[in-house]
């Protein structure tokens, strides 16, 4: 069952014209202040969209995401069109979000239910649970809940191709590169310091097996 | 018969499409069938439904409609003249999609880039963001300006006085497309007639009047009587007098010059397709049709209703939207679908693997427009009345008002990007940015462009809230039946599921085409 989504206090939104005898031109605030922009692209729950390369973002922690729309506001994220398109996307986005909008995305975006993700690609889970449990837990937590203290946010509620797709944007510095972003940069240190061959689309076959919760450590 | 092939000869009768199709299966089985029959464009789903033919409705019959574009909204049109029960969800405020035009104090939903247009507040000041002339080819759209009492004008499209400039042109600097056109064409002419004259060309003359081809030659490009060319007055204009004081001739452009700007790849030959003259346009702007439309449904329409859960079946569909933080479930006995593919994939549904597969797989246009109010009709002076600027900068063309010819201001627009390198580089500017590039651009054109700039207003539409892209153009027969199959009791309509996206006429076709086949299945 879905839950509702949570009606986010003070938003204003524009309720349905009655008649329309000419073009409808609504203030720039309330437009402004409709919400729905960020479920156009990541699904109207939040689930992610692989045709837009817009992860899911339901039950993202509030912390991680102040976080990176704070790095994409900065420009640490998204400022090559050419290897990252869909990120200079959210560099668009979110340069024009003040901290406080982005504190009020982070509380709202953060109440949405997380939903099981359906497997887009084939991968050994088995193989994937040892490799997570080796490399991946001590800093994401042993269910993949994410840990607040070290900056590493969970990876369970994730679609497994943004799983791959990330990290392979950790390891070519993509993603990470500058130590402007240190929590971001230790994870391309990391994602360097694995195996030209490692096997991401095992960890991330294990990763979509587990039942989809709230982080473990907020 | 006696017609069968002796070896090497020809066969006296031409192979009917039957006939291919047997030998395929002959020789490859079913699935060589079905791939010529592919290529040969006669797969199921893809013949033509003839035209509109709807009959009135079996009681309650009940059809919701995603999307307000002009697809969804001639759907709903005809639907509810026959008597159907119809609920339009619109997820944006504003019905019309790529139909939009704006004017003063109109908003530009762009995600990230949000913008308020500072036109002047006057009728002719508008700018057609989307859609913006309708070819006098494209009947069924024109039927329903008629129809709906829509005033049409003369979209001025091909205007040979606009100009042409690319960097490796005459070092940039901007020439009239006439002198172009007219020089080009005569050192074409004159090359063929000289081969002519040396008697060097053979076969293809072979039953022409041969003296009758070069003297079409000279007059295709205005030879004198040596079949020289020495410029074309007539064509290219003096470069001052003729009307009544001596014409003094312009230079001319030799041809290695011509040749080598890209000019002549599409530009050159833009007026000679579709975009023929004349081209129409609604008087007052494309949104007209949209809200003609709009206003005959206003029990229908159901704006900032974003659709997020579609289930269809053999008997019927359920549409869950949300509107206004409340979210409702509407059980129809159709769906009639126009939400951009990418979007749509992102929405639960319980449609094939198949067909997701595709509409993940549409592509996200990335065309956009730029328009600036001019303080003064400038071109005008340079007598430039309507008609397109073509130029190699980024802005790739500049077009001018067709309507309201010499009032005190007007809107251009100040660049419509196709390629993919502008389009890139334009979305990923801010709104300012986007201004001033296109004002650098402009003066390319227009020398001392930016002072007549008051302010200006943009559209990037893969950014386009809703609709993230434009323009999604589909020619494989395979995909185009997979996407126009029903998937239970649920169609797509648009531009998108045509051969033609960009256009509404190819939309309308779509919304026809769809109903036909839903009268179909209510009359069995």
């Amino acid at each position: 069952m879905r839950a509702a989504l949570p009606v986010l206090a003070g938003v204003v939104l524009l309720s349905a014209m009655p008649g329309i005898s000419t073009a409808v031109s609504p203030t720039i605030e309330a437009v402004s202040t409709n919400y729905n922009y960020c479920t156009v692209c990541h699904g109207p729950n939040g689930n992610g969209n692989s045709a837009i390369a817009a992860p899911a973002i339901a039950g993202i922690e509030p912390w991680y995401l102040t976080e990176q729309l704070t790095a994409y506001r900065e420009r640490l994220r998204g400022q090559d069109f050419k290897v990252d398109p869909a990120g200079t996307e959210m560099r668009i986005v979110a340069h024009e979000l003040s901290d406080k909008q982005i504190a009020t995305l982070a509380r709202y975006i953060g109440q949405f239910s997380i939903e099981r993700k359906t497997p887009s690609m084939s991968g050994d889970a088995v193989n994937g649970k040892q490799l997570y449990a080796a490399h991946c837990a001590a800093c994401h937590g042993e269910q993949a809940g994410g840990n607040a203290t070290l900056h590493a946010p969970a990876l369970r509620r994730l679609n497994d191709w943004y799983i791959v797709a990330s990290y392979k944007r950790y390891r070519s510095g993509v993603r990470g590169a500058s130590t402007d972003n240190p929590s971001g940069n230790q994870m391309h240190q990391i994602a360097q310091s694995l195996p030209d061959a490692f096997p991401i689309n095992d960890v991330s076959a294990y990763l979509t097996t587990l039942e989809a919760k709230g982080s473990e450590r907020k | 018969m006696q017609d069968d092939v002796k070896a090497g000869a020809p066969s006296a009768r031409p192979v009917t499409r039957r006939q291919l199709l047997q030998l395929a299966g002959m020789a490859g089985g079913s699935a060589a069938v079905y791939r010529i029959a592919a290529a040969l464009e006669l797969l199921p789903g893809l013949q033509s439904s003839g035209p509109l033919k709807l009959t009135p409705a079996r009681k309650n019959r009940r059809v919701v409609i995603l999307g307000a574009g002009i697809a969804g909204l001639v759907c709903a049109f005809e639907l509810v003249r026959a008597g159907y029960t119809v609920e339009i969800l619109e997820a944006s405020y504003r019905p019309g999609g790529r139909v939009l035009t704006l004017r003063s104090g109109d908003v530009v939903d762009e995600i990230g880039n949000r913008q308020v247009c500072r036109f002047d507040a006057a009728p002719h000041l508008y700018f057609n963001a989307g859609a913006s002339r309708i070819p006098t080819t494209h009947s069924l759209i024109l039927g329903y300006c008629k129809e709906l009492g829509i005033a049409l004008e003369t979209h001025v499209n091909a205007n040979t006085a606009a100009w042409v400039q690319y960097d490796n042109l005459l070092d940039g600097q901007r020439i009239r497309q006439r002198e172009y056109n007219a020089d080009a064409r005569g050192f074409i002419a004159e090359l063929l007639a000289k081969s002519l004259l040396q008697g060097s060309l053979d076969a293809p003359l072979s039953g022409l009047d041969r003296e009758r081809v070069l003297e079409f030659v000279s007059r295709y490009g205005d030879l004198e009587a040596d079949h020289v060319y020495r410029g074309s007055p007539a064509r290219a204009g003096f470069s001052t007098g003729g009307l009544y004081l001596p014409g003094v001739k312009k230079r001319v452009v030799e041809f290695s010059e011509l040749l080598r700007s890209d000019y002549w790849q599409t530009a050159m030959h833009f007026g000679e397709g579709e975009a023929q003259s004349s081209v129409l346009q609604p008087v007052g702007g494309m949104d007209r049709i949209v809200y003609a439309f709009a206003d005959r449904l206003r029990g229908q329409l159901k704006l900032n209703a974003q659709a997020i859960a579609i289930h269809t079946s053999d008997s019927g569909v359920q549409v869950t939207y949300r509107q206004n933080g409340q979210t409702r479930t509407v059980a129809a006995d159709y769906c009639l679908n126009s939400i951009p593919g990418p979007i749509l994939s992102g929405i639960d549904h319980n449609f094939s693997s198949a067909l997701q597969a595709r509409l993940i797989a549409r592509p996200r246009g990335q065309i956009g427009k730029i328009a600036f109010q001019m303080r003064e009709r400038f071109w005008e002076k340079e007598g430039i009345y309507g008609g397109i600027s073509w130029t190699g900068q980024d802005i790739g063309q500049m077009q001018y008002p067709s309507h309201a010819f010499h009032a005190e201001k007007g809107v251009v627009i100040g660049g419509y990007y196709l390629e993919k390198g502008p389009s890139e580089r334009f979305q990923l500017m801010s709104a300012q940015e986007r201004l001033a590039a296109a004002m650098r651009d402009g003066e390319r054109l227009h020398p001392g462009y930016s002072g007549y700039v008051e302010n200006g207003v943009s559209v990037a539409w893969y950014r386009m809230n809703h609709l993230l892209g434009c323009t999604a153009r589909e020619t494989d027969p395979e995909t185009l039946q997979i996407l126009r199959a029903p998937q239970g009791r649920h169609y797509l309509i648009g531009d998108q599921v045509s051969k033609h996206a960009g256009w509404q006429e190819s939309a309308v076709l779509s919304a026809h085409d769809v109903l036909n086949k839903l009268n179909e299945r209510e009359a069995a």
